[in-house]
């Protein structure tokens, strides 16, 4: 009898070990693996690099050739426009060098998206094409504890929403409703450009 | 008949259920993927988000190994003949404790991970918790059943309960299961906004519901229908041991063989709502079945008060150990309580095949030998009946060296062993100090919980 008596416990013990690795190695494989993803042309826009928006030039051309005036671009013709994608990385307000009338930023609310927590609404500031800065108009604040998850998930969502340039980003952990809330409004903000 | 000719079930302690042990490894790995493409990989190290992540893994491991753990006792035909009921059941148990400790952790971590993220009491967050987050009620609900289910079933409580208030606490399952469900999908961040997770996750959670629906309600009870199987005799075997005989049609059908056993529900007041097993103590002969029953809990008490013509329910047969493990030609059955049923007409069938079966019989006194008449008609059997308490003895006459001289050829003979299960664990450890290999032992349990 004693022999098996404690087989659940070491299994959950196990399996305690085995999760705790897998967090582990996600943390400490996260860099690599998105250069993986990020040199797969289609999955550009779902790799989210930390800070270092190198996965921008796939999206910017198209957004630059809008803003200029010009009909719009198709996503299947970037490679006229790498320069300007290339151009544009340093994240900085003014540097559309393909395209000199978009350097003025332009700002757009998103819709206000409600949770079970408060309201949700982005302001995205743009220059050019290229998305420099998602700020929150309203976010959820009905309570201290949610003021709080607000104020960790958000610089999460913004960076990761200025290094795929769209609104496919990640559901941040604990705050997975006001992540929801975030998507949506940044989305139906690029929708309106 | 010679040895190898037999060979056509692996052998107890080799491979049985290997494939289902890689399927059930498989689908943890599937888990975790399903974890790994939905964390951002720029998910940071702090302790509050750490802490979350951690306990929603555990989370999503104890709604998969959930699943697994109602699959196993699902009576799925494949599980049943490649694991073995038996084995299912001891796998179930072991699972079941690691799944409680798992939904346990699950809980604390998560709770953890608020208090990190807001400075709360672990009360005012626990509160919080339950109250901000939607289907976190039910939730609640199903999470104490769980965790009741998984403290009547730990050893200790489970020795003093009766079966009966085991089985139908344990019934509340099916229930949790399904109100702890909702909040997986409302909640989970790796379903919120992944549709792909919620549909696997829902296609697992349809499936194990499929499957008990199919095999544990509607295929048995159209067996029933079929059978239509009623109490047509009882008999008093000794002041401890009755024989329950039933009458039924195209019992030929089940496909019975000696050594096993089937879940009996007697359709009468106080026995309706719970399943016992009992072994088979004589296998179908012109529509009439036997069981052996000794008076363990109350519930086998009350089959002496059952009335003739009282209709049955029979779900079976189960069991894994029947003569065909047989590799040896020498045997050796170690018998103890009602476990002399099933090692009888596993004898008896022995004997037919030409090996050399030697059948001890341990009891508490004579008068607690059962089917005496019927083992002394088999005619080869070398019957040895032990009776007496140990502490009456004075010794163990299943310890190793005691053995030996009952059976001074035992590490040549192949054993089977029915019985309680201390009794049973007794002998295996006699067995092996004498150096029986393991693959000649055969063991299956009484009890079922």
């Amino acid at each position: 009898m004693s022999s098996r008596s404690w087989r659940g416990t070491i299994l959950f013990a196990g399996i305690l070990i085995v999760l705790g690795l897998t967090v582990g190695l996600r943390l400490y494989t996260g860099g690599q693996l998105d250069l993986l993803t990020a040199s797969a042309p289609d999955s550009a826009a779902h790799a989210t690099p930390p800070a270092h928006s190198s996965s921008s030039p796939v999206p910017a051309p198209t957004r630059a050739a809008n803003t200029s005036g010009a009909p719009p671009v198709s996503a299947g013709s970037p490679p006229t426009a790498t320069s300007t994608g290339s151009a544009n990385t340093s994240g900085a307000p003014s540097a559309g060098a393909g395209s000199p009338p978009a350097a003025t930023p332009t700002r757009l609310d998103g819709d206000i998206e409600q949770t079970p927590f408060g309201n949700v609404q982005v302001q995205v500031t743009f220059a050019g094409s290229t998305m420099t800065k998602v700020a929150e108009i309203q976010s959820p604040h009905d309570e201290n504890r949610s003021e709080e998850i607000n104020s960790l998930a958000e610089p999460v969502l913004e960076r990761e929403a200025l290094s795929s340039q769209s609104a496919t980003i990640d559901t941040v952990s604990g705050a997975t409703y006001t992540s929801e809330g975030y998507k949506r409004s940044l989305q139906s903000a690029l929708d309106k450009r | 008949m010679a040895a190898e000719s037999i060979r056509d079930l692996p052998p107890r302690g080799g491979p049985r259920g290997v494939t289902l042990r890689i399927a059930l490894v498989g689908g943890g790995l599937v888990v975790l993927t399903m974890w790994w493409t939905n964390t951002p990989a720029s998910f940071s190290a702090t302790p509050a988000e750490l802490t979350t992540t951690v306990g929603e893994l555990c989370g999503l491991m104890a709604g998969y190994l959930i699943c697994a753990l109602v699959l196993l006792v699902a009576r799925v035909p494949w599980f049943q003949r490649s694991v073995g009921m038996d084995k299912l059941i001891l796998w179930h148990r072991t699972l079941g404790t690691t799944v409680v400790l798992l939904i346990a952790t699950h809980v604390v971590f998560i709770v953890l991970g608020g208090m990190l993220l807001d400075h709360a009491t672990p009360w005012n967050e626990l509160i919080f918790t339950l109250t901000r987050y939607p289907d976190m009620l039910t939730a609640l609900i199903g999470t104490i059943a769980i965790l009741v289910v998984g403290f009547t079933s730990a050893r200790l409580i489970r020795q003093r309960i009766s079966y009966e208030i085991w089985y139908v606490i344990h019934l509340t399952t099916y229930a949790a299961v399904y109100l702890t469900f909702l909040h997986q999908l409302s909640d989970g961040a790796h379903f919120v906004d992944n549709p792909i997770n919620r549909f696997v996750w829902i296609i697992l959670y349809l499936g194990t519901g499929a499957s008990v629906i199919c095999w544990r309600i509607v295929l048995p009870s159209a067996g029933a229908w079929r059978h239509r199987l009623r109490v047509e005799d009882l008999t008093t075997e000794n002041s401890g041991t009755t024989s329950v005989w039933f009458r039924g049609d195209h019992l030929d059908e089940l496909g019975i063989r000696a050594g096993q056993f089937m879940l009996f529900r007697f359709v009468s007041w106080g026995h309706l709502l719970t399943a016992h097993p009992y072994s088979i103590s004589r296998v179908p002969v012109d529509g009439r079945l036997r069981i052996t029953v000794g008076a363990l809990g109350d519930h086998s008490g009350a089959v002496r008060s059952l009335k003739r013509g009282t209709l049955v329910f029979a779900e079976g047969p189960f069991g894994s150990v029947t003569a065909d493990r047989a590799t040896r030609a020498r045997i050796l059955l170690i018998a103890g309580g009602a476990g002399i049923g099933p090692l009888r007409t596993i004898a008896e069938e022995l004997v037919d095949r030409g090996h050399d079966v030697t059948l001890i019989y341990r009891a508490r006194s004579l008068s607690h030998l059962a089917l005496i008449e019927e083992l002394a008609a088999i005619g080869e059997l070398v019957f040895l009946p032990v009776t007496g308490r140990r502490d009456e003895l004075g010794y163990d006459p299943l310890a190793p060296d005691n053995l030996s001289l009952l059976v001074p050829d035992v590490r040549d003979r192949e054993v089977f062993i029915c019985g309680p299960s201390a009794m049973a664990f007794t002998a295996e450890t006699s067995l092996r100090a004498l150096r029986v290999p393991r693959r000649f032992i055969h063991r299956e349990e009484l009890s079922i919980s």
